[in-house]
């Protein structure tokens, strides 16, 4: 029996599925929640200071290197940026290829996110290992999938982790027609198992949740946006992403190697991922992908538990798109714009598979680095997180302690945290201040 | 030994897959490095992929007969281990010591494996046996590097020391013993 008048600490130690190492802690003093924090700490990386004075040519390549399942969107952001800030064009081929290259990181990211580790809370299973036992026919599908997007990163990056083809102007090379069309196929079945993923997900019983989030995404007139175009926030603001700082911050708290995002105005928390994109963007998904919205009737929705199927609809419009792109694919053209170096500063957002990324680059003539500032989308979300953490504790205080840091940790979970990218894996530490030592959940 | 015989041999060997698992970076590299080592020792006769994240394998399990895999790893201590016996050590070298486990094992718990996301050799493992892919024979070397010298080969402000590193050579060739013993078993 719980005693809901004595101090209550909760600690989960190390979060399981989910990139990176962090903690939870919660203190309770009856129902007053008197602290709860995202504990980040692994050590910080350093990644920004490791960049200075390095050529501009190494950027996208070291800045692969801070996550290792979505290094494409560290690295066109970076691209751009420097692309910015050096006043590169880019032709609209390149700006295809790259949607494409892009589609594969989504594809691999999501459908792991989806079926490895978040699904399983949603049938009460401890691992995927569990999951498969039940559901082998619908992990395998998802296994394939996730193969699928590798095979374009492979293809197109040269291979799927830290890939190697992005640079500067476009890309080093571009792989010949018979490469891309050996894709075809691939993508074609991926596109149907994506929607029968998202028919399997819609079925579920989600927990009722009402986050009330403010959504930041990109938004473009044309397409769904992925590596261009405005961001969208508040009621229907759209600001120009070189005016992301004048609205966006970062600070640092002393329970996080991971800086925290706010917005500036109002210090107030926000939302990145794919229910913002959704929020932003949904009369420009793919043919299919919207159809298979509309036959779940999917609403805006601000219950991030139904993210998962917001997940699994970008899915659905990754491979459609992807196909699109290939079907038409013209190796002919020149895959890198001819440039001049120069100095210069310059920046650029994208949406990472968990949210919107943004890269500032200064650049002196030579075009060495001589600033760098890089805002992952879980640092964006990591303030979020715990507010939205403070708001589903008081409804499961009753609970025992280790329950407690379960459903806290699928709180966390629904929001894929890449903590190795935000500097960068969780346990939730649970003191009910009754004197005894506090319970380490998932140690 | 007649040719018939290093013929079979040769198609004994050339059914198992190698699988070296890690990074170029720091002990981490132990996987990629001494399967290269056994590719280099006769390319004819072994398929070896380096794979970055166990769950790599996955994409490829269900293509094999029989894999090989290798990977850094770190024992847990005695008290830790409880009831869970430790795995065979087959090389214990100068700077590594190396242990080898057949799946099913629940040995293979008694070492801690690097992992992205929370899903390692074990895991995957698991999963693969689960969803059915899992080939017939598994055999699974841990390389554990000692000491606490962690150098990184990139970073110039770093400089790793040659003598630091393990023999990698020597223990594939060690592997490769084990690898024939097993042989003898098919």
């Amino acid at each position: 029996m719980v005693d809901l008048n004595s101090e209550r600490r909760i600690r989960v130690p190390i979060l399981t599925r989910v990139e990176g190492e962090g903690g939870l802690y919660v203190q309770l003093d009856g129902n007053e929640i008197k602290e709860c924090q995202l504990n980040i700490y692994e050590p910080p990386r350093l990644f920004e200071t490791l960049l200075i004075g390095r050529s501009f040519e190494d950027v996208a390549d070291i800045t692969a290197r801070i996550c290792g399942i979505c290094p494409i969107a560290y690295q066109m952001t970076a691209v751009q940026a420097l692309e910015n800030a050096m006043g590169v064009k880019v032709s609209p081929e390149v700006e295809r290829i790259r949607r494409l290259i892009y589609y594969g990181e989504w594809i691999e990211s999501n459908v792991l996110h989806v079926h490895l580790l978040q699904a399983p809370d949603f049938f009460d299973c401890d691992s995927a290992i569990e999951l498969a036992k039940r559901f082998p026919n619908e992990v395998k599908r998802g296994l394939q999938m996730k193969k699928f997007g590798n095979r374009l990163l492979e293809v197109f990056g040269g291979r799927a982790i830290h890939p190697i083809n992005l640079a500067v102007g476009g890309f080093y090379r571009l792989p010949r027609f018979d490469e891309m069309a050996s894709l075809l196929s691939e993508f074609e079945w991926g596109l149907q198992a994506a929607i029968e993923t998202v028919r399997w997900l819609a079925a579920l019983d989600f927990p009722e949740y009402d986050g009330q989030y403010d959504f930041v995404a990109l938004k473009h007139d044309d397409e769904y946006a992925i590596h261009r175009g405005k961001i969208a926030f508040g009621a229907d603001r759209l600001i120009a992403i070189d005016q992301y700082e004048q609205h966006f911050g970062e600070e640092h708290v002393a329970h996080s190697t991971a800086l925290q995002s706010c917005q500036l105005n109002g210090r107030t928390t926000y939302f990145v991922g794919p229910l913002a994109r959704l929020h932003w963007n949904r009369d420009l998904l793919s043919s299919s992908a919207k159809r298979i919205a509309d036959e779940i009737h999917w609403s805006d929705c601000h219950n991030p538990y139904r993210g998962i199927v917001g997940r699994s609809i970008e899915v659905v419009h990754a491979f459609e798109e992807a196909l699109n792109i290939l079907r038409s694919y013209d190796p002919k053209v020149p895959p890198r714009a001819t440039f001049t170096v120069r100095a210069g500063e310059g920046c650029s957002a994208t949406e990472a598979p968990r949210g919107l990324i943004y890269h500032r680059y200064r650049v002196d003539d030579a075009g060495k680095v001589q600033f760098a500032k890089i805002v992952p989308p879980t640092s964006q979300n990591q303030a979020q997180i715990e507010s939205d953490l403070r708001r589903l504790l008081p409804t499961i205080l009753q609970r025992p302690d280790l329950e407690v840091g379960i459903l806290c940790e699928r709180l966390v979970r629904n929001y894929d945290p890449c903590i190795s990218c935000s500097t960068h894996f969780l346990r939730v530490t649970l003191d009910r201040g009754d004197g005894k030592p506090p319970t380490v959940i998932r140690a | 030994m007649n040719a018939q015989h290093l013929n079979d041999e040769a198609q004994k060997v050339k059914a198992w897959s190698i699988f070296g698992i890690g990074s170029p970076i720091g002990d981490d590299q132990a996987g990629w490095q001494v399967a290269t080592a056994l590719r280099e020792r006769d390319p004819e006769l072994v398929r070896m992929e380096s794979v970055r994240v166990p769950l790599d394998l996955l994409h490829v399990l269900d293509q094999c007969e029989r894999i090989v895999i290798i990977d850094a790893c770190r024992i847990i201590g005695i008290e830790e281990a409880g009831d869970r016996a430790l795995p065979e050590r087959i090389l214990d070298c100068d700077r590594a010591r190396v242990y080898q486990w057949h799946w099913p094992s629940a040995k293979l718990s008694s070492a801690r494996w690097l992992n992205s996301h929370g899903v390692g050799v074990v895991q995957v493992l698991e999963l693969a046996d689960e969803l059915g892919i899992l080939p017939s024979e598994v055999i699974v070397f841990g390389i554990e590097v000692i000491g606490d010298v962690v150098c990184e080969t990139e970073m110039p402000a770093v400089v790793r020391s040659p003598h630091l590193d393990p023999d990698w050579k020597s223990i594939a060739e060690c592997i490769w013993q084990k690898l024939h013993v097993e042989l003898e078993a098919v």
